[in-house]
């Protein structure tokens, strides 16, 4: 699965987009996050509160399936305007 | 009449008034954002969502012509890198009568702070960099639509 990062989450990790092949137990974008916090030490991602998501560019809830999905966006919460 | 546009090029707020070539329309409002002088600020670097942004906005003129009688919406956005005095965001509506415009004008700058994803970043005088993190009034303001 793609998975690409945005704004002050992209630069904290020093990467804007990645490649994972997840484990088949990992079914939701919650697990997905936490997955990727235990194996990269990713420690922005503690707190998942202050950070927004997205399955194929629709917003998505932390409780959203990933199956079928292509891409994964990571980013905080939006300050535009 | 819709525009949209996410662009790093500056505007001129009264070219694109002139979009709106629709004699006797009734009322035209709009809102001009601007990168303020504060923080020893001296530019801001505005990143998007390629392609969420501009659904995000389409989406955003959708709801506010569903829900506001308008005869034409502007909604241009800038990213990259906006110095003090220059515009960040322009909205602007035509209407055939005055409150729905300006309401239309509150209503899409109150959910654009919350729904498009754009994030700003301040760049100081220094040379420090701090991203801008979502304000709680923001959020409160965008919510209190309730649609």
């Amino acid at each position: 699965m793609k998975i690409s990062y945005f704004a002050k989450v992209r630069e904290q990790l020093g990467r804007d987009e990645e490649h994972i092949i997840f484990p088949d137990t990992i079914k939701t974008v919650q697990q997905a996050v936490r997955y990727l916090r235990e194996t990269n030490d990713y420690d922005i991602f503690d707190d998942e509160a202050r950070l927004r998501f997205a399955l194929d560019n629709e917003l998505a809830r932390l409780d959203a399936p990933i199956e079928g999905k292509g891409e994964l966006a990571i980013f905080p919460p939006v300050t535009g305007g | 009449m819709r525009y949209i546009s996410l662009q790093s090029d500056i505007f001129d707020i009264g070219s694109e008034l002139t979009k709106f070539n629709d004699d006797g329309l009734g009322a035209i409002s709009s809102f001009t954002g601007i990168v303020r002088a504060e923080n020893k600020v001296e530019a801001l670097m505005i990143e998007h969502h390629p392609i969420m942004s501009v659904a995000a906005l389409n989406d955003l003129a959708d709801r506010c012509e569903t829900k506001y009688d308008l005869r034409g919406i502007i909604i241009i956005h800038r990213y990259g890198i906006l110095r003090v005095g220059q515009p960040i965001v322009f909205v602007a509506v035509s209407s055939a009568h005055r409150i729905d415009a300006m309401k239309a004008i509150e209503y899409a700058m109150d959910r654009l702070k919350t729904d498009v994803p754009l994030w700003k970043k301040e760049i100081r005088q220094d040379g420090s960099e701090h991203w801008i993190e979502q304000k709680l009034s923001d959020v409160a303001a965008s919510q209190s639509w309730n649609d």
